[in-house]
């Protein structure tokens, strides 16, 4: 009911008609989205690349993946650097956001998003689709660490959850790719969703 | 940004391009346990490549092969498009699921990738069909080219034009197309098409101005081998095929590559023409790698030991050739003794080696041929047997007369290794020279051998040298080595397998040397049951598959092979296998107990 009032209401503010999909849900697949940024602060971060990858039933289409580069307004700073690996040389190349968010919008279409930590990517993703499109991200959410948090819970009622990334690829058993690259990040959430999903917490 | 694991095979073949093409178009899929990936009839579009996890192969209850972690499965169901055994999850597997389109591409594109990819699934062909018996070695010289040929030619006229080729070409898929040209035939090629482009011509040039008439071709009853030796000698990729002075097909090389499972053939070949030790080196080698590839393509162990066994006699025959003089050679006899008589020793793990010399027949060379004979296996890789017995020790470089001398001795006045240089005496293979001579003194050791119970008793006593390190209930004993808790397989399941087997078949005076056969010819003349002599061939079969996929790790990673194994590295299902196999030879020790009344044995 509620969900039914939220949408109409965003399909009342949507600016371009060019992403009515977003609001047609598509649960057969999800897409499972990751960002690298300048900063970890949401308000001065900017998008430096974002990778994404569908998942439909126990597949991950890693061979449709998508991934873009993002040429930010200011240079990352050093710090950022160190973690994600992209220089500023790396990212001049890249997309202007617009362009790099609008090709995004296409692949997830109304798919339900999975992510680790999801909140903080949307949350960026959000100060470039508002004014794109006049509505928020309003795909269904799956945070693979909330599930996971459930599913620790179910087993050990009492217990604190360590819900470091690398606790949940060493608990549930996934190959650790190599990190902070936002396909093989995207890449890892899923398969971290999948052995959830296995497990009774998809 | 590499993702997928590329270092091993068959994908080290791979150019940097190829694999990030194959990663891109790779799928991961994630199966949960006891999930059947594929089942018989089911159509495959897709290879597999486990990132995790543990996958079995299925024939009804049988488990025909367990995939772990980097390992690909099922080249044979991919290329056939169905899939004939099923795959089942044992633990959670997490794979890479690669499109069919693209890895035939690949196996085209890329003619080493290919020749191994294929490889492979000829290797499961024979590893499934044949269980049993020397098939490589029979393939490998009765091959003919009828059986790997299977492109039909396509002939064009040779007023044909080059354009009337390509449409012809494309339409059949065909790289290369005959021509017949006033009663002559020729032969024109992708290579040649691209030729008549660099020079220039017009497409309408018609085909006899440009194609070749000097075809080399191969009878479709001739060897494989030698067609593939034509190609490689004169720099070629493709023979016309003969039948009654018909081209009847045309057979491409990696028409051969994929039949022939592997390069044993070629080895085998080489070792007959080498004409100097450096070479014989390098065939030594070459006899490891070999190994390598057919146990990662699931060849299994007994078959693998036949195998080697023939290309190691023939290394070792042709060794000696080159070292000492012909009339030598004929007036001895060089032999195996140990693993390597009973074709069992895979990787090279010693040289248990002795040479006898016709009575009357002495030669100033023969002890410096001996050293030397010693000093290349070592160079070749085969380490000097810890025991010694090798035909640089004069115990074992001895005349005929010596050698029935110190039979006798071993028998009536036996000292400490006495037994076990008995025991490996027993096994003895001759490899060069003439093998009359080892066949007397087997044949002397028979007479000397009377109904004296208590030898056959203190002889199988061996086998209580060592425990079974199988705890009370079921669980598997180990030792602290360098702080890893480390199991020696040698001593705890296969020698009492291999020397109660080798008791029994002294005991009943059974020829064979090789264990697998011991146990068949024991079963037929009723001294072991049916079923526990299948049983036995089971778990030494699967000891020491267990054992070569550990040595082949350890020689991967610079270390000489050894028997010891650490089961925490072992996946549930070979743990379990392993606990099984142990508890069939505790059972096997009991019943040797009873046959030979070991408690009895002071």
């Amino acid at each position: 009911m509620i969900g039914a009032l939220k949408k109409q209401w965003a399909a009342h503010r949507l600016k371009d008609p060019r992403f009515a999909m977003l609001l047609q849900e598509q649960n057969e697949e999800l897409v499972s989205i990751d960002c690298e940024t300048t900063s970890l602060n949401v308000r001065d971060a900017e998008l430096l690349s974002i990778g994404a990858v569908k998942i439909r039933g126990q597949r991950i289409l890693s061979s449709e993946s998508f991934y873009v580069l993002v040429r930010p307004e200011r240079k990352p700073d050093a710090g950022s650097v160190r973690i994600h690996g992209l220089r500023p040389r790396d990212v001049s190349d890249g997309l202007a956001p617009e362009d790099a968010i609008t090709r995004l919008l296409h692949f997830i279409g109304g798919r339900p998003l999975v992510g680790y930590y999801l909140e903080y990517d949307v949350a960026i993703l959000n100060k470039y689709v508002q004014p794109l499109t006049g509505i928020k991200l309003p795909n269904r959410q799956i945070e693979v660490s909330g599930r996971y948090y459930d599913y620790k819970l179910r087993q050990n009622p009492d217990s604190n959850v360590d819900l470091r990334l690398a606790t949940l690829v060493d608990d549930l058993r996934v190959p650790a790719l190599p990190r902070h690259d936002a396909l093989n990040d995207a890449i890892t959430a899923s398969m971290l969703y999948l052995a959830l999903k296995k497990r009774g917490f998809g | 940004m590499s993702r997928f694991d590329f270092t091993h095979p068959p994908f080290t073949h791979l150019s940097p391009n190829e694999r990030l093409a194959l990663e891109g178009a790779a799928d991961i899929v994630f199966f949960d346990n006891d999930e059947v990936i594929m089942a018989p009839g089911n159509s495959v579009d897709s290879l597999y490549v486990l990132i995790k996890g543990v996958v079995r192969e299925m024939a009804d209850d049988e488990v025909l092969a367990v995939y772990h972690a980097q390992d690909t499965f099922d080249a044979r169901a991919m290329v056939a498009g169905v899939a004939t055994q099923r795959f089942v999850v044992h633990e959670e597997a997490l794979a890479y699921c690669l499109p069919r389109a693209v890895v035939m591409q690949l196996t085209e594109s890329n003619p080493r990738f290919g020749a191994f990819f294929y490889a492979s699934v000829s290797q499961k062909f024979g590893a499934l069909a044949q269980k049993a018996g020397t098939r490589e070695l029979q393939t490998l010289l009765t091959a003919t080219v009828r059986d790997a040929c299977s492109r039909l030619p396509v002939f064009v006229d040779g007023q044909d034009s080059v354009l009337d080729a390509a449409r012809i070409m494309k339409q059949r898929k065909s790289k290369s197309i005959l021509v017949r040209h006033r009663g002559q035939l020729g032969m024109f090629t992708t290579t040649d098409f691209r030729d008549t482009i660099l020079n220039e011509l017009p497409p309408s040039t018609p085909l006899y101005q440009v194609c070749h008439f000097n075809l080399i071709t191969t009878d479709i009853d001739g060897f494989l081998f030698d067609a593939l030796l034509t190609m490689t000698q004169r720099n070629i990729r493709r023979l016309v095929v003969m039948d009654q002075g018909e081209p009847v097909g045309i057979l491409a090389q990696v028409d051969i590559l994929s039949y022939f499972s592997n390069h044993s053939h070629l080895i085998a070949h080489k070792l007959e023409r080498a004409d100097t030790l450096d070479e014989l080196q390098d065939i030594a080698g070459q006899i490891t790698r070999l190994v390598g590839i057919l146990s990662s393509h699931g060849v299994k162990a007994p078959q693998l030991g036949r195998l080697v066994q023939a290309l190691n006699a023939r290394l070792f025959e042709r060794t000696w050739q080159l070292i000492a003089l012909p009339e030598v050679v004929a007036n001895s006899c060089l032999i195996v003794m140990g693993s390597e008589g009973r074709g069992e020793q895979i990787l090279k793990t010693d040289q248990d080696n002795a040479l006898i010399i016709r009575d009357g027949y002495d030669h100033p060379t023969i002890a410096g041929a001996c050293q030397a004979f010693s000093d290349a296996l070592a160079r070749f890789g085969y380490p000097p047997c810890p025991g010694h017995i090798m035909v640089n020790n004069p115990q074992w470089c001895q005349h005929e007369q010596g050698l029935r001398d110190q039979l006798y001795r071993w028998l009536y006045l036996p000292d400490g290794d006495a037994l076990m240089n008995l025991a490996i005496f027993v096994d003895a293979e001759a490899v060069a020279g003439d093998h009359a001579l080892l066949a007397q003194g087997k044949h002397y050791l028979n007479s000397l051998l009377s109904d004296d119970e208590s030898f056959y008793a203190r002889f199988a006593r061996a086998i209580e040298q060592f425990d079974t390190p199988l705890g009370f209930f079921a669980q598997l004993l180990t030792r602290e080595q360098n702080g890893e808790a480390t199991l020696d397989i040698k001593k705890g399941g296969i020698f009492p397998i291999v020397h109660g087997i080798r008791s029994l078949a002294l005991r009943h005076d059974i020829a064979a040397n090789n264990t697998f056969e011991r146990l068949q010819r024991l079963a037929e003349n009723g001294h072991l049951e049916r079923d526990f002599a299948n049983d036995i061939h089971e778990t030494l079969a699967f000891l020491l598959g267990l054992r070569l996929s550990h040595g082949l790790a350890e020689l991967e990673d610079g270390r000489p092979a050894s028997n010891l194994i650490r089961p925490d590295k072992l996946s549930t299902l070979e743990k379990d296998l392993l606990k099984d196999a142990l508890a069939l030879v505790k059972k096997f020790k009991s019943l040797l107990r009873h046959q030979f009344r070991l408690g009895a044995v002071a």
